[in-house]
């Protein structure tokens, strides 16, 4: 039997971030074994426990789900950073750090004695992280911004929608899940090296760099050729049919992607070889996608009176791609995350018994444990007597001249 | 740097992050980023190609007059800084050098339908009989257990059972996806993770181990209110186009916003958010002699939408904003929406992508030579910037097999396949 270790045991993170990238950076490291401290303050509250939806709509800085969902699996301390012995609690905790999270805008954790020129002569092998709109340094260093406009200005929303209208952009602030991503392989990757080396690193994470590595294919293209990839709907330049058809209900869709001549058959075959299916021409993907219109029009009249879910499993059954277009209520019962147990059930103190969400990858010998969020302060006692060793008055004393706020 | 010999969990860590690591990376379009990232990172990547070339070779875009094995711009894209080795594991010799070369890796990342390499004799188990510490990664569509676990997916498909999907679009039309492929680069930057934490965790505890990426949870998480709406409300989240619909009267006011040569991105937020953007947008509009009564006398951090009825929002607001928008350029709008620090971004094309100036500034962009091109190759630089450069973008996509004679040798045999 393997030795079933937490993969990031011992590592101390101290996040300074608020919305979206950095939080959720370190409640992935969370789940995968980090102990991961979160400063934030009741003087201005991380912007996300104010944002819906919170727990039958009740407005609450402890209630909201969405917070939640990203801050799984943490411990929470507030600091008042106004407050110079506030300022200077948030040193001491940094010293104790493995690695620092900063997702504010550029030269706030500097302004605060925070910078990693500061901390690095206090923790000589610190990795700090820095994730920003822009980066560190460049005249955008300081604008302000959050992930919708982000998804746009990276150029994924232009890519989203029909192309007799105005692109309407994925649902959201989509740029803030892939950041994550990468500033959790760049704090990984440092660590590692840090193991290795003993040396620590500043890593400038810009959100924009970050981004817009997701649509690296169309930029060498037009830097090369000076074509401009348009959005298409759900369309694909090299498969065909490849759409998204109605079903029976109210707003339910099936995709159905064929991505070769084989899977065309399957998909005619399921169709009950319909006559118009039968022409040699859509045999081959240059036939199919002359007339991808037709086809698209074709396939929604098969779909339509039929339930998404026996569409998906009858074309899976032939090996074509297919796949429900599930809802918000779909997803707690399907039954691929119900296997998986991808939703963790967690009392919280305030919420009650709500879901949050797992992160995509599975070790064979390290678990990956999704614990729920902290209500906001709810360890700065336990930090400042434990780990920060303040005494028992000289806690009451800070307390009342408003450190914890 | 190292010639084919195992390298210690101690080794030093050479020009980048993961300096001094060998990971072999197998099976087409899935894998392609996660290599790239590792490869940026500074890991030796080497792919292993089948005789007619990876199958995401085939994929566009494709540049006119170029090689057709070279030409897709997607691979070169998403295969920076690695090598290349032709490898037929359709054959027992194939099979037989790639143990080899297992023997000699620190990670393989590998894409193939679950138990597709443990029929080809090359599953984990017989790997770890080669090099006992291997870390292996497998990138699949939904897990490699469980009911969805033999489906076959694409991109659209991903999008649609992640959930993604059915949020994404105008209301009365079908939900819509991004048109350039997502998933497996979600997929692929998690997989690149895990590759990492495990060696990470190989280094402490000398224990290699599998790790298996979900791209269907990946993509759960980008569509991370659909759940959540639904756990706290009991609500299904519909999708509402370039807009937001607020609470409790379902005020609506547009994300994408009509401008004289394009789109721009704005939001009206209410509350203290409103309050970084709203003020100096509504002066910058009486500059222009363009100003707003409505707006000129708003209290703006009490601005509420969703207790603001539809039509005092469009009068008030929405029409005066979006005719002052349509009166301007996109860059127009985002340059003095810069110096006067009102979020009003561009929606970019490719085109505004690059024509980025903080992009140029921080000298983000790399451009490459490549034996099958004549001009050079404009790509994404760094994902992370540190002092000494550990994250880079090392070279162009290999060849088909251009690494053959070099990895073949290192190994003690001749070159070829």
């Amino acid at each position: 039997m393997e030795k079933q270790t937490a993969i990031l045991q011992g590592v101390r993170m101290v996040e300074f971030g608020w919305a979206v990238v950095g939080p959720l950076t370190t409640s992935w490291a969370g789940g995968y074994g980090a102990e991961v401290i979160k400063v934030e303050t009741r003087t201005r509250p991380d912007i996300i426990r104010s944002m819906t939806p919170f727990k039958d709509d009740k407005v609450d800085l402890d209630n909201s789900l969405f917070f939640g969902r990203e801050n799984a699996g943490k411990k929470s301390i507030a600091l008042n950073m106004k407050h110079p012995q506030g300022r200077e609690l948030a040193k001491r905790l940094a010293a104790t750090a493995d690695v620092v999270l900063d997702s504010y805008t550029a030269g706030v954790m500097a302004k605060w004695g925070l910078g990693y020129d500061d901390l690095v002569k206090v923790k000589p092998d610190l990795i700090m992280l820095s994730s920003c709109m822009y980066g560190q340094t460049g005249a955008l260093r300081s604008m302000p911004g959050y992930g919708v406009p982000l998804t746009a200005i990276s150029g994924l929303t232009y890519h989203c929608g029909w192309p007799d209208r105005k692109p309407c952009g994925p649902y959201g602030s989509y740029t803030d899940y892939l950041v994550p991503r990468l500033n959790l392989l760049a704090i990984v990757s440092a660590l590692d090296r840090r193991r290795r080396t003993g040396q620590g690193v500043y890593l400038d994470a810009a959100q924009l760099e970050a981004s817009v590595q997701f649509v690296a294919p169309a930029l060498l293209d037009h830097a090369l050729t000076g074509r401009v990839a348009q959005r298409q709907g759900n369309r694909d330049s090299q498969a065909a049919p490849h759409g998204v058809y109605p079903c029976a209900g109210k707003d339910r869709w099936v995709a159905i992607s064929v991505m070769d001549d084989r899977q065309w058959k399957g998909l005619v075959h399921a169709m009950g070889s319909p006559e118009w299916a039968l022409d040699q021409e859509l045999e081959r993907l240059e036939g199919r996608l002359a007339r991808a219109e037709e086809l698209d029009q074709r396939i929604a009249q098969w779909t339509e009176p039929r339930q998404a879910h026996q569409v998906m499993e009858l074309l899976q059954s032939l090996k074509v791609p297919a796949g429900v277009a599930n809802d918000g209520r779909d997803l707690g019962e399907d039954p691929q995350l119900a296997f998986d147990q991808y939703y963790s059930r967690r009392g919280h103190p305030v919420m009650g018994q709500v879901d949050y969400a797992a992160h995509s990858m599975e070790f064979s010998a390290s678990p990956q444990v999704v614990e729920r969020s902290p209500c906001l302060g709810e360890h700065t006692r336990e930090i400042c007597q434990g780990l920060l060793g303040l005494g028992r008055e000289e806690y009451q004393r800070l307390d009342e001249e408003g450190v914890f706020k | 740097m190292r010639q084919g010999q195992r390298v210690e969990g101690l080794a030093p860590a050479g020009a980048g992050f993961l300096g001094g690591y060998r990971v072999l990376e197998l099976g087409g379009q899935e894998s392609l980023f996660a290599g790239k990232l590792l490869a940026d990172m500074g890991a030796e990547v080497i792919k292993v190609e089948p005789p007619a070339g990876d199958p995401a070779r085939q994929l566009g875009p494709m540049a006119p007059g170029v090689d057709p094995v070279e030409a897709s711009l997607l691979w070169q894209a998403m295969n920076t800084g690695k090598k290349s080795v032709i490898l037929d594991l359709e054959t027992y010799k194939g099979r037989d050098v790639f143990m080899e070369l297992a023997a000699t890796a620190d990670v393989v990342i590998e894409a193939y339908p679950p138990d597709c390499l443990d029929q080809m004799g090359l599953g984990f188990q017989e790997l770890c009989r080669v090099r006992p510490d291997l870390v292996m990664v497998s990138i699949t569509p939904f897990g490699d257990a469980g009911p969805y676990r033999d489906f076959v997916a694409s991109d659209l498909v991903i999008w649609a059972l992640s959930g993604l999907l059915h949020i994404c679009g105008d209301p009365d039309r079908p939900p819509v996806r991004i048109s350039l492929p997502q998933s497996w680069l979600h997929a692929g930057a998690d997989a690149a993770t895990g590759a990492a934490m495990a060696l990470f965790h190989r280094g402490r505890a000398g224990q290699g181990q599998r790790v298996v990426v979900s791209a269907f949870k990946a993509l759960e998480r980008v569509a991370y209110a659909a759940h959540i709406l639904w756990d706290a409300r009991g609500r299904v989240l519909r999708r509402q186009g370039s807009a937001l619909r607020i609470p409790p009267l379902g005020t609506t006011t547009p994300l994408i916003w009509p401008c004289a040569d394009g789109y721009v991105a704005f939001y009206l937020f209410g509350g203290q958010m409103g309050a970084v953007s709203n003020p100096a947008l509504t002066k910058w509009m009486y500059d222009q002699g363009m100003g707003s009564g409505y707006m000129l006398a708003m209290d703006w951090p009490k601005f509420d939408i969703g207790h603001t009825p539809q039509q005092e929002v469009d009068q008030g607001v929405v029409e005066p904003v979006a005719a002052f928008f349509a009166k301007h350029t996109q860059r127009q709008l985002w340059d003095e929406g810069v110096k006067r620090r009102v979020m009003v971004y561009p929606v970019n094309d490719a085109s505004g992508v690059l024509a980025e100036a903080q992009l140029a500034e921080r000298g983000f962009w790399v451009r490459l030579a490549h034996p099958a091109f004549d001009q050079e190759l404009t790509l994404p630089g760094p994902f992370v910037k540190t002092e000494e450069n550990l994250c880079q973008v090392r070279g162009p996509a290999p060849t088909l097999g251009q690494h053959n004679q070099e990895v073949f040798a290192s190994l003690g045999l001749e070159g070829g396949r």
